[in-house]
C-alpha cells in the first residue's frame, strides 16, 4: 500500500497528493512501527526525488505562478515532516525506530546541501535536528553509538556543525530555561552533551575522513577554525550543571581528548579547579587534567600539593582505585625540584595510613617511599637518624605539607611493617634497612596485588616436606577465656 | 775537505804529501818507488774516498747525550754496495753462467795442468796423497790388529808362502793316528792327550767307577763336616737359650714371690686366668639390662632437653624460613609422635574409664554387677591385647537402658559417611570414646595396613569436626577431646592432614569470593571461625612462613577487613577473629593492622554520639558510617557484659550484646598492648586508641558499673603503655651499615721507570710477544729487502749478457758484409 502511493508521485505530479497520505501514517499511535518506519522511509525518498528536480527550492516572493504555489506547498509540507521526523528521538522505547530515523535525517541534510549552489552543508534542519537529539530525555545509547560511529568519527563538516551547533543548542537553552524549571532540563542536555562529545576521539580531520555534502567546507578543514569551535562546544557543556557520574565520564576523558586539541586550555582552570575541591572520587579524576595544566600550560595552581596531601585520607589505601592513584601520586611527586619537606610530609603520612592497611596496599606503599627517598637523599635521615633527640614534632592534622615538621621525625611506622604477620610484606619492608643500591622499584610491579592473589600464591606452593606440626598442646579455647564460652 | 781552492790543487797536494809523484829524474824519488803495491793502493783510495763525500753517511743526533757511546752511527753505503756485489757476483753469478750448459768430465788429478812438474813428480805425489787417504781408513787396516792366523805370526811376517815347514811331513802316510790328530783335533788337545796317555792309554770301567766313588765320597765328607759345624753351632745357641729361660724364670719368682716351679704349674697359671676371663663376661652379660634403667631425674632431663631442641626448632622457624631442614625436623617429630601415641592413647583410656565409671555410678543398683562385668571384659581385652592375638570382644548392652551402649571393637572406616553410621545412635559426649578405641584398636604397629588406615582415618576425623561445628549446638568440650586425638594423628600423618587443611581453605576461599557477589550467602560462619581456631591448635602459628597456617591467616584478615558487618553478631564475628589473631601472635609477636583496624572500628560504632573528626587512620568506608546509628549505644543503663558463645549471638539482647562486644573489645585492646609494646610504632598505633577510650570515658555514665570500671582500668592501662613508649622512643637507626669506601682517583706510578727499556708494558710474558713479532716483521723486511737486490743483480747480468752478445753478432755482420762489398763480380 505504502510501496504503491510512492510510486505513483514518481509517475506524475497530479500524484503529489499521496504525500498527505503517507504523512498521515507516521503516527505510533495509530500504526504499527513497521508502518511508521515504511512509510517515513518512503516520505524521505519522494523529498530526495523532489529535491533533485528542484521542487524543495523555495521560489521567490513576487512568483504568483501555479508551479510556484506547488513549490510553496512541498516545502511547507517538508518543514511538517522534517519536524515529524526530529519528534521520534523524544519518544520512549523506540531504539530502533530512531537509529532509522537517524539515517532518514542525515539523508535529508545531504539531499539539502545538494541545492546548494555551492554544494556545501546546510544547517538549517541539522540544527534542529541537534537541539531536538540533545533535550531529548530517551535519547539511547544505541542510537548515539550509530551517530558517533557513523557520522561524526567519518565526516568532517557533520562533526564541525555539530561542534557550533550544540555550542548555540546549549546557549539557547540555558537562556530559555531561566524561566522554566532548570534543574530537570539542564541535567539531561548535560547528560547527552557529554555523552556524545565524550565518545569522539579527536576533533581534527585525519587521513580516512571526508565530508558528508558533495563538497568540504571550507572552515570545517581549517585546524583553528576546528579547535574553536571544540573548544566553545566543551566549554558550554561544562558549564551546564554536572552530577557527580558526569564529573567522573568527563574527568576521565579530559586529559586525553580535550586539553590537547584547545587553543586555550587556560579556561578549563576553572573546572578543574571546582572539581579537584569538590567530592573525593571526583578530585581524585581531576588530577590528571589539572597536572597537565600546570607542566604544560603554565597553570599557576599553588594549593596543588596541599590538596594532593588531603587526598590522603583514611580510605585511600582501601579504595579499588588506589592503584590509579599512585600512578599519578608517583608522576605528581617524581620531580627532584619539590622541597624535601613537601616529600617528606607525604612519606610520613603515607607510612601512618600503612599501619591499618592491608597487605595489598603497604605492598605498594613501601616501593613508592623507597623511590622517594632514592630522588629524595636528604629525607634518608628519617631512616637514620645518629642524635639522641626523643618526641616525635610531625603534626598530622596540619593541611600544609610544608609546615607538617616531618622531615624531623622518623620513619617508626616502617620499622614495625618489618614485623607484619604476612612474611613477604615483612620481606619487602625490611628492603628499609639494607643499602639502598637499587636506582628504583617499578611501582608498576606492586599495584595489582590483594588478597585474593597473595593467598592464591600461597595455596599453589607445593608441599615439598611434611609440615611442622604444633608440639605443645594448645587447646582451643587457650586466649579466649575471658571473652568467649 | 774544508780546503779552500780548486779540486786539481787539492788533489795534486794530497799526492805530493803522500809520496805518490812520479819522477823518474830525481834520485829521491828511486829510493822510494821500492815500496809495496798493496801501500800505493790503499792510499789512493784513501784520496779517492776523501774526496768522495757521498761515500759516507751519518746518523743524525736530534741531542748529544755527554758519555753515551752508540754504535752504527758511521756508514759507507757505497763500499757495503760493491761488497754485496762482489758476494753476489761469486754467487748468483757463478750460478747464471753454468744455466743452459752440458755437464764435462773435469780432470781433478793432482798436477795434471801444472806445466813445471815432470811426469815422475806427479806419479810420485799422486801415490803419495792415494797412501794418504788410505792410511785414514783405519777400519780395514789389517796390519793394526794382532790376530794370529798363520802359524803364530801375523801376515805382515810372511814374505812368501813357498817357505817349508808349514803343512805335511814329506814321506809320511796318511792314517787313522795322523788324521784324528792333525785333521780333527787341536793342538792344545792333542797335549793333554798325550799327557794323559803316559798314565794309560784307556780308562776302564773299574777305574771309572772308582773316581765316581772317590767323589762320592769326597761330598760325603764335606757334608759330614758342614753338619758337624752346624751341630756346633745349636748347641751353643742352645746353651745361650738355657741361659735366658732360667733368666726369665727368675724373673717370674721374683715377680711372683714364690719358689722354684717346673713349667707345668705355668700353664696350669694361664688356665686359672681363662677361666677367671670367662667368669667375668658372664658377669658382663648379667649386667648388661641394668644400664638401661634410668632414673626420674635422668628421664626429666631428656624430656627437658627434647622440649629445648623443639623450642629451638620453633624460634628458628619463626625467625628464618628454613625449607631444607624441614625433613630433618619431620622426621625427628615422627619419632616423637611415636612416643605420644602411646602416652596419649592410654592417659586417654585412662580418663574414659575414670567417665564411664561415673556415669554408671548414676544409674540403678541392679546395673552395678554389670558394670564391674564390663570392667572385667575390659581388662581381658587389654591383656589380649598384649599378646598381640587377634582381639575378641562382644558388646555387652544395658538391658534396662533405651540408649546403645559403647562398643569395645570398632572397624576403621574408610569414608566419613561411613563413620557417622558409626557414631549414629550414641551421644556426643561419647564421641571422642569412639576415636580412642579406633586409634587403639588400629595402631600402626599392629598390622601393615594400619598406617593408611590410620592416615585416612585422621582425614575423616577433620571432616568430622567440621561436620560437628556445622550443628546448630555443640559442646567446646567435645571439639576439645577431638582436637586432641587430631593432634595426635598430625603428628603421626602431618602430609595427609596439611593437604586436607589446604583443600578445606581453598574451599572456604570460593565462599569467601562468593559472599561478595551473593548477600544471601554469609562468611564467616561459625564453623569457618572454629576451623580457624583448630588450625592454631595443630599448626604452628609462630613460623614465619607455614605452608597450611600462611593462607589460613590471609584467609582471616581478609575476611577481618573485607566482610560486611550488617548485625551485631557480625561484629562479634569479627572481633573472634580478632582475638584469634592476638592468640596467634603470642609467641611470635607480629603486627596485624587488620586487628587495630577491627578494633578501632567497634570503638567507633558503639560510640552513643556522632563523632565529627574520628581520631586515627583506620578506614571508615561510608557504609560504616551508616551502620553507627543501628548500632551505637542508645541513652539506656546498659546490662552487665558476660562471655559470650557463638551459637547464642543471635538470640541475645541488644544491650547485652553491645556490652559484651565492649567488653570484648577492651580485652582486646589490653592483649594486644602486651603483644605489641615493643613496636617502634606502639605510639602511632594506639593514640588513636586511647583518644577514642577518652570518649568514652565522658559517656561512662551509660556504662554498667563493671563494664565502667574495666573502661577506667584499660584506659589507664594504654596510657601508661604511651607514657612509657614516649619516654623510651629514640630516632630511628635503620641504615647501620659499614660505610662504603670512595674511589681513589690516585694516579698510579711505575717503580722501575727507565729511559733505556724499550718496553714498559706490565706484563712480561705480553711484552715478550711483542718483542717476538717486531723481530719477526724485522727480518721479513730485510729478507724482502735481499731477495729485490738479487732480482736486480740478475737482471743487470742478463743485460750486459745479452749486450755482449749483440755486439759480436753486429760485429760478424760487419766483416761479411765488408767481405761481400770487396767481391767484384765482374772480375
Amino acid at each position: 500500500m505504502i510501496k504503491d502511493l510512492e510510486n505513483e508521485i514518481y509517475k506524475s505530479r497530479k500524484n503529489l497528493n499521496n504525500i498527505l497520505v503517507l504523512f498521515d501514517y507516521i503516527d505510533l499511535s495509530n500504526h504499527s512501527i513497521d508502518e511508521v518506519n515504511d512509510a517515513a522511509a518512503a516520505l524521505c525518498r519522494v523529498y530526495c526525488y523532489l529535491s533533485r528536480n528542484g521542487l524543495l527550492k523555495r521560489p521567490k516572493e513576487d512568483d504568483s505562478s501555479a508551479n510556484a504555489q506547488v513549490k510553496n506547498w512541498v516545502c511547507d509540507n517538508y518543514i511538517n515532516y522534517t519536524e515529524k521526523l526530529t519528534e521520534i528521538f523524544s519518544m520512549a522505547n523506540v531504539e530502533a525506530l530512531q537509529v532509522s530515523f537517524l539515517t532518514m535525517t542525515m539523508r535529508l541534510c545531504k539531499a539539502e546541501s545538494q541545492m546548494d549552489e555551492n554544494g556545501t552543508f546546510r544547517n538549517q534542519f541539522y540544527i534542529r535536528f541537534c537541539l531536538e537529539l540533545l533535550s531529548s530525555s530517551q535519547l539511547s545509547d544505541i542510537c548515539i553509538k550509530d551517530f558517533v560511529t557513523s557520522y561524526l568519527v567519518p565526516y568532517d563538516d557533520v562533526r564541525f556543525f555539530f561542534y557550533k551547533n550544540s555550542k548555540k543548542v546549549i546557549s539557547s537553552l540555558i537562556e530559555s530555561s531561566k524561566t522554566d524549571d532548570p534543574m530537570a532540563n539542564l541535567d539531561i542536555v548535560a547528560f547527552n552533551t557529554i555523552r556524545i562529545l565524550s565518545a569522539i576521539p579527536s576533533p581534527l580531520p585525519s587521513s580516512s575522513t571526508s565530508s558528508w555534502a558533495d563538497e568540504p567546507s571550507p572552515s570545517s578543514t581549517e585546524t583553528s577554525s576546528i579547535k574553536r569551535a571544540f573548544q566553545e562546544s566543551w566549554l558550554s557543556a561544562l558549564s551546564l550543571p554536572l552530577s557527580v557520574n558526569l564529573y567522573k565520564q568527563v574527568l576521565n576523558v579530559i586529559h586525553k581528548r580535550v586539553i590537547p586539541f584547545l587553543q586555550k586550555p587556560n579556561l578549563l582552570m576553572d573546572f578543574l579547579t571546582d572539581a579537584y575541591n569538590s567530592h573525593h572520587a571526583v578530585s581524585l579524576l581531576a588530577l590528571n587534567g589539572l597536572f597537565t595544566l600546570m607542566i604544560s600550560h603554565n597553570l599557576d595552581y599553588p594549593l596543588f600539593y596541599p590538596k594532593l596531601y588531603a587526598l590522603l585520607d583514611r580510605n585511600l589505601l582501601y579504595l579499588k582505585t588506589r592503584s590509579r592513584f599512585f600512578r599519578l601520586l608517583d608522576l605528581f611527586l617524581s620531580s627532584t625540584h619539590l622541597p624535601a619537606t613537601l616529600i617528606a610530609s607525604f612519606i610520613k603520612r603515607l607510612a601512618r595510613l600503612a599501619l591499618t592497611a592491608p597487605p595489598g596496599a603497604i605492598a605498594i606503599v613501601i616501593p613508592f617511599i623507597y623511590n622517594c627517598l632514592q630522588r629524595h637523599p636528604t629525607c634518608m635521615q628519617m631512616l637514620h637518624r645518629s642524635s639522641a633527640e626523643s618526641g616525635d614534632s610531625f603534626d598530622f592534622d596540619q593541611p600544609d605539607p610544608l609546615l607538617t615538621g616531618a622531615i624531623e621525625s622518623s620513619l617508626w611506622e616502617l620499622s614495625t611493617l618489618q614485623n607484619h604477620y604476612y612474611s613477604n610484606i615483612a620481606s619487602l619492608a625490611s628492603i628499609m634497612s639494607q643499602k639502598f643500591t637499587k636506582p628504583r622499584y617499578e611501582l608498576e610491579d606492586f599495584l595489582d596485588h590483594g588478597y585474593a592473589t597473595m593467598c592464591d600464591a600461597e595455596l599453589r606452593r607445593p608441599l615439598k616436606n611434611e609440615p611442622p606440626i604444633e608440639f605443645e598442646k594448645r587447646t582451643l579455647a587457650s586466649g579466649l577465656e575471658k571473652s568467649w564460652i | 775537505m774544508g780546503k779552500n781552492g780548486s779540486q786539481l790543487k787539492n788533489l795534486k797536494s794530497s799526492i805530493r804529501q803522500a809520496n805518490l809523484g812520479t819522477r823518474p829524474n830525481n834520485k829521491k824519488s828511486r829510493t822510494r818507488s821500492t815500496e809495496s803495491h798493496e801501500d800505493r793502493q790503499a792510499k789512493v783510495q784513501k784520496i779517492q774516498s776523501d774526496f768522495n763525500l757521498f761515500d759516507r753517511q751519518f746518523t743524525k743526533r736530534k741531542f748529544d747525550v755527554g758519555g753515551r757511546r752508540v754504535k752504527g752511527t758511521e756508514g759507507k753505503p757505497g763500499v757495503s754496495r760493491g761488497v754485496g756485489e762482489e758476494l753476489r757476483r761469486r754467487t748468483i753469478g757463478a750460478e747464471l753462467k753454468k744455466r743452459n750448459r752440458s755437464g764435462a768430465i773435469i780432470d781433478r788429478r793432482f798436477g795434471e795442468n801444472n806445466p813445471h812438474l815432470s811426469v815422475e813428480e806427479k806419479m810420485l805425489e799422486r801415490f803419495s796423497r792415494e797412501q794418504q787417504r788410505r792410511s785414514k781408513r783405519e777400519l780395514y787396516n789389517l796390519d793394526a790388529e794382532d790376530v794370529l792366523t798363520h802359524g803364530n805370526r801375523p801376515l805382515s811376517d810372511i814374505d812368501s808362502f813357498e817357505e817349508p815347514g808349514f803343512g805335511l811331513d814329506e814321506g809320511e802316510e796318511l792314517n787313522d793316528e795322523v788324521v784324528r790328530r792333525m785333521h780333527f783335533g787341536g793342538f792344545e788337545d792333542s797335549d793333554a792327550e798325550n799327557e794323559k796317555e803316559g798314565e794309560g792309554a784307556h780308562k776302564s770301567k773299574r777305574e771309572v767307577m772308582s773316581e765316581i766313588i772317590a767323589k762320592s765320597k769326597h761330598y760325603k765328607a764335606e757334608r759330614q763336616a758342614e753338619k758337624e759345624r752346624y751341630e756346633d753351632e745349636r748347641e751353643k745357641l742352645d746353651e745361650q737359650m738355657e741361659d735366658l729361660q732360667s733368666f726369665l724364670s727368675d724373673y717370674k719368682k721374683a715377680s711372683r714371690k714364690s719358689g722354684i716351679k717346673t713349667q707345668r704349674p705355668i700353664i696350669s697359671d694361664g688356665d686359672a686366668r681363662y677361666d677367671s676371663f670367662v667368669r667375668e663376661m658372664v658377669f658382663d652379660k648379667r649386667a648388661h639390662p641394668t644400664e638401661r634403667t634410668k632414673t626420674e631425674e635422668e628421664l626429666a632431663q631428656i624430656e627437658a632437653d627434647r622440649l629445648r631442641e623443639l623450642e629451638d626448632q620453633r624460634i628458628s622457624r619463626m625467625e628464618h624460613y628454613q625449607e631444607d631442614s624441614a625433613s630433618e625436623a619431620g622426621s625427628i617429630e615422627d619419632e616423637q609422635a611415636t612416643d605420644n601415641v602411646f602416652g596419649f592413647g592410654k592417659g586417654l583410656e585412662q580418663e574414659n574409664e575414670e567417665e564411664w565409671n561415673g556415669i554408671n555410678e548414676e544409674a540403678e543398683e541392679s546395673e552395678d554387677e554389670e558394670s564391674v562385668n564390663s570392667d572385667t571384659s575390659f581388662v581381658d581385652d587389654e591383656q589380649l591385647k598384649v599378646e598381640e592375638q587377634p582381639l575378641v570382644g562382644s558388646a555387652i548392652k544395658n538391658e534396662g537402658s533405651e540408649k546403645a551402649s559403647l562398643a569395645y571393637t570398632y572397624p576403621c572406616p574408610t569414608s566419613h559417611v561411613e563413620f557417622v553410621q558409626l557414631l549414629k545412635g550414641l551421644d556426643y559426649k561419647d564421641y571422642p570414646t569412639v576415636v580412642s578405641r579406633i586409634r587403639t584398636l588400629h595402631h600402626v604397629k599392629l598390622h601393615p595396613d594400619n598406617k593408611s588406615r590410620l592416615e585416612n582415618f585422621s582425614v575423616i576425623l577433620l571432616q568430622h569436626i567440621l561436620h560437628l561445628t556445622r550443628q546448630p549446638m555443640i559442646s567446646m568440650e567435645l571439639l576439645e577431646h577431638l582436637t586432641e586425638h587430631l593432634h595426635s594423628l598430625a603428628q603421626q600423618f602431618p602430609s595427609a592432614l596439611g593437604i586436607s587443611f589446604i583443600s578445606v581453605v581453598e574451599g572456604m576461599r570460593k565462599r569467601l569470593a562468593k559472599s561478595y557477589v551473593y548477600p544471601e550467602i554469609k562468611f564467616p560462619e561459625i564453623s569457618d571461625l572454629l576451623f580457624f581456631n583448630l588450625t592454631g591448635s595443630i599448626f604452628p602459628t609462630s613460623d614465619k612462613k607455614h605452608i597450611v597456617v600462611s593462607p589460613v591467616m590471609l584467609t582471616m584478615a581478609e575476611s577481618l577487613s573485607q566482610s560486611p558487618a550488617d548485625s551485631l553478631s557480625d561484629v562479634c564475628k569479627k572481633l573472634y577473629i580478632a582475638n584469634l589473631f592476638l592468640k596467634f601472635q603470642s609467641y611470635s609477636h607480629r603486627y596485624v593492622p587488620e586487628v587495630i583496624t577491627a578494633v578501632s572500628q567497634a570503638l567507633y560504632l558503639l560510640y552513643p554520639n556522632f563523632i565529627s573528626i574520628v581520631p586515627g587512620t583506620f578506614a571508615l568506608p561510608d557504609s560504616l558510617k551508616e551502620k553507627q546509628n543501628l548500632f551505637a549505644i542508645q541513652d539506656i543503663s546498659l546490662d552487665e557484659p558476660q562471655r559470650l558463645s557463638l551459637y547464642e549471638l543471635e538470640e541475645l539482647p541488644t544491650g547485652l550484646l553491645q556490652s559484651s562486644i565492649l567488653f570484648i573489645t577492651l580485652n582486646l585492646i589490653e592483649m594486644a598492648i602486651d603483644i605489641y609494646f615493643k613496636e617502634q610504632a606502639f605510639i602511632e598505633i594506639f593514640v588513636p586508641i586511647m583518644d577514642m577510650l577518652q570518649l568514652y570515658s565522658l559517656k561512662k555514665e551509660l556504662l554498667s558499673k563493671r563494664l565502667s570500671e574495666k573502661l577506667l582500668s584499660t584506659l589507664q592501662a594504654v596510657s601508661d603503655s604511651i607514657e612509657s613508649a614516649k619516654a623510651n622512643r629514640k630516632p630511628l637507626a635503620l641504615q647501620s651499615h659499614r660505610p662504603l669506601g670512595i674511589t681513589s682517583q690516585v694516579p698510579k706510578f711505575e717503580e722501575g721507570y727507565s729511559l733505556d727499556k724499550s718496553s714498559h708494558d706490565i706484563d712480561p710474558e705480553r711484552a715478550q710477544l711483542n718483542k717476538l713479532r717486531a723481530q719477526h716483521r724485522d727480518a721479513k723486511k730485510g729478507a724482502i729487502r735481499t731477495l729485490r737486490k738479487d732480482a736486480r743483480f740478475i737482471a743487470r747480468e742478463r743485460r750486459q749478457e745479452q749486450r755482449a752478445k749483440d755486439q759480436a753478432y753486429n760485429e760478424k755482420m760487419r766483416k761479411l758484409e765488408n767481405r761481400l762489398q770487396h767481391f767484384d763480380p765482374a772480375v
